[in-house]
């Protein structure tokens, strides 16, 4: 005989919420049926409750977590049931056919033999797709206004950026023919700029590309020292690297100097990460960014 | 040319390049709130046991041809992290065949990734500049979705062959790219990092799939009559 545990719904209401073998033959019934709406009563009811959930769970995540001017629509607090699995279930579809609904046959395919507890593998697939489906709701929906050229962009360390930093307008100064000898300045710059740094400057470029902080433990690990060194070993090396550039090319003006300066920058990074493949204190930094999960060590 | 070799625009095609980015950007803060604080999913562990539990085995998926879409089958960390879908862009004369991955958001972020225009969420931007070469087998693990039509194939292979030169895209297909890099501190950068590095996982989840499973790898070429037939 299976025990219910009663539990309150987000209205409230205590009803029983299924057990787990129970909630895993509910969502292998949506598997074998098309969609949910062909499925019976009790497997529509956990499913709308597994996509509420989930939903509004991240929705509340990214709304501590934006700017003013990114406001988060008050709507998505009242986002029903039925319309939040209906945005999970035609995320992926393709077509409305099987084999346009193959994200069912990925969810169910990330199962091992002799899994121990599918549920959990099939929810955390599921809550994959629902970040996505989070992310897809809100760009919607996020009323950000006219934007502005010159509001500071709000992503992070730094001196913050407007959308005009990253996409100048105005006549280019940079002639043509000198601007095509860019990539070859560039990439012999950046290969004497990466031969010069030590270790702990080559893991900090490289997780910097990949947007890691310094302070996760994984980082800190890989580089073998801690944050304040990778801190201010980093931006060392980026303001030695812009005080060269612009000695050096003084005379492309300050486009050609900004550009050059990010060729450099990225012929560094690309050679950091090309490094990083043959380094085995860098493997797990690449599983972080395979696995897709950011959590803040 | 910028450093992503984009050739300068006009006003109109910069005011357009900087609301695609500033919608991107927001999608971009978007995804890395959802991505942050506690881990909420695990990608299973890989392992030498990959069944396929599904009644779409990847045996019964037609063999690779140029202009299909496939969902990647999650065979390894990097595939069953999220769902992945691919493009098949060409085959060349060694029998390799060069894919390339959809991205995620609404958007393209740079100059080598084009909207193809489709409404379907997942195929909404193509990202040319990731594109690999792999074999027959690799392209085999996935299932088949869809079909790029002669004429998105078309300007895929246009958006690739211009290798981030926009200048030499047709105005329509120019307007359809991403907008160009020009600051070392554009998260557009990290971005593109982290795309690279998750299709090298894949690619080498691939190539370690067959290595680990032998039997499931197709006859390079049909059996040799026995000499002397």
């Amino acid at each position: 005989m299976t025990t219910r545990k009663p539990t309150s719904t987000p209205r409230g209401r205590r009803e029983s919420q299924p057990t787990e073998p129970e909630s895993w033959a509910l969502w292998c019934e949506w598997k074998r049926v098309c969609a949910l709406g062909g499925c019976g009563a009790a497997a529509q009811t956990h499913l709308h409750g597994f996509a509420h959930h989930r939903f509004h769970l991240l929705a509340r995540r990214v709304s501590g977590q934006l700017v003013a001017a990114d406001r988060v629509p008050a709507s998505v607090a009242d986002l029903p049931a039925a319309t939040a699995w209906h945005l999970f279930e035609s995320h992926l579809e393709i077509t409305h056919t099987r084999a346009g609904k193959r994200y069912k046959d990925w969810l169910f395919a990330r199962l091992r033999e002799g899994e121990s507890r599918p549920l959990g593998v099939i929810e955390a697939g599921a809550t994959v797709i629902m970040r996505d489906v989070v992310r897809e709701y809100l760009r919607q929906t996020c009323s950000t206004g006219r934007f502005s050229l010159q509001a500071p962009l709000a992503d992070g360390e730094g001196v913050p950026l407007t959308l005009e930093d990253l996409l100048p307008g105005g006549e280019d100064p940079v002639a043509d023919v000198a601007r095509a000898e860019y990539p070859a300045l560039a990439a012999r710059l950046a290969q004497e700029e990466f031969a010069t740094l030590p270790h702990r400057l080559r893991v900090a470029v490289f997780a910097r590309g990949l947007g890691l902080g310094f302070q996760r433990a994984d980082v800190e690990k890989a580089a073998g020292c801690r944050k304040s060194m990778l801190s201010a070993g980093y931006a060392s090396f980026r303001q030695v690297l812009r005080e060269r550039v612009a000695r050096q090319f003084a005379d492309e003006g300050p486009a050609g100097i900004a550009d050059l300066l990010l060729r450099v920058l990225q012929g560094v990074q690309d050679r950091a990460c090309l490094w990083a493949k043959s380094e085995t204190t860098c493997s797990e930094l690449f599983r972080v960014v395979e696995g897709g999960v950011w959590h803040e060590c | 040319m910028s450093a992503d070799g984009s050739e300068r625009s006009t006003p109109e095609e910069r005011a357009q390049q900087r609301e695609r980015l500033a919608r991107w950007l927001l999608e971009w803060r978007l995804d890395q709130a959802l991505a942050s604080g506690q881990r909420v999913t695990e990608a299973p562990a890989p392992t030498d046991d990959f069944a396929g539990a599904t009644d779409a085995p990847l045996e019964s998926e037609p063999a690779p041809a140029t202009g299909q879409i496939r969902l990647l089958a999650p065979v390894g960390e990097a595939t069953a992290a999220r769902p992945r879908l691919v493009a098949v862009i060409e085959c060349d004369a060694q029998g390799r065949w060069l894919v390339a991955p959809f991205g995620r958001f609404a958007d393209p972020a740079l100059s080598g990734e084009w909207a193809t225009g489709r409404d379907q969420l997942p195929l909404r931007v193509l990202c040319l500049w990731n594109a690999r070469w792999v074999g027959a087998d690799s392209v085999r693990l996935g299932w088949v979705v869809g079909q790029l039509t002669p004429e998105e194939r078309a300007a895929a292979q246009a958006v690739l062959a211009a290798g981030g030169d926009t200048a030499s895209l047709p105005d329509a297909l120019r307007a359809q790219v991403g907008p160009p890099l020009g600051h070392p501190d554009d998260p557009r950068l990290v971005y593109r990092e982290r795309e690279r590095v998750v299709m090298d996982g894949i690619v080498r989840e691939w190539a370690a799939h067959y290595w680990i499973n032998p039997d499931q790898r197709l006859a390079a070429e049909p059996p040799h009559p026995p000499y002397g037939e």
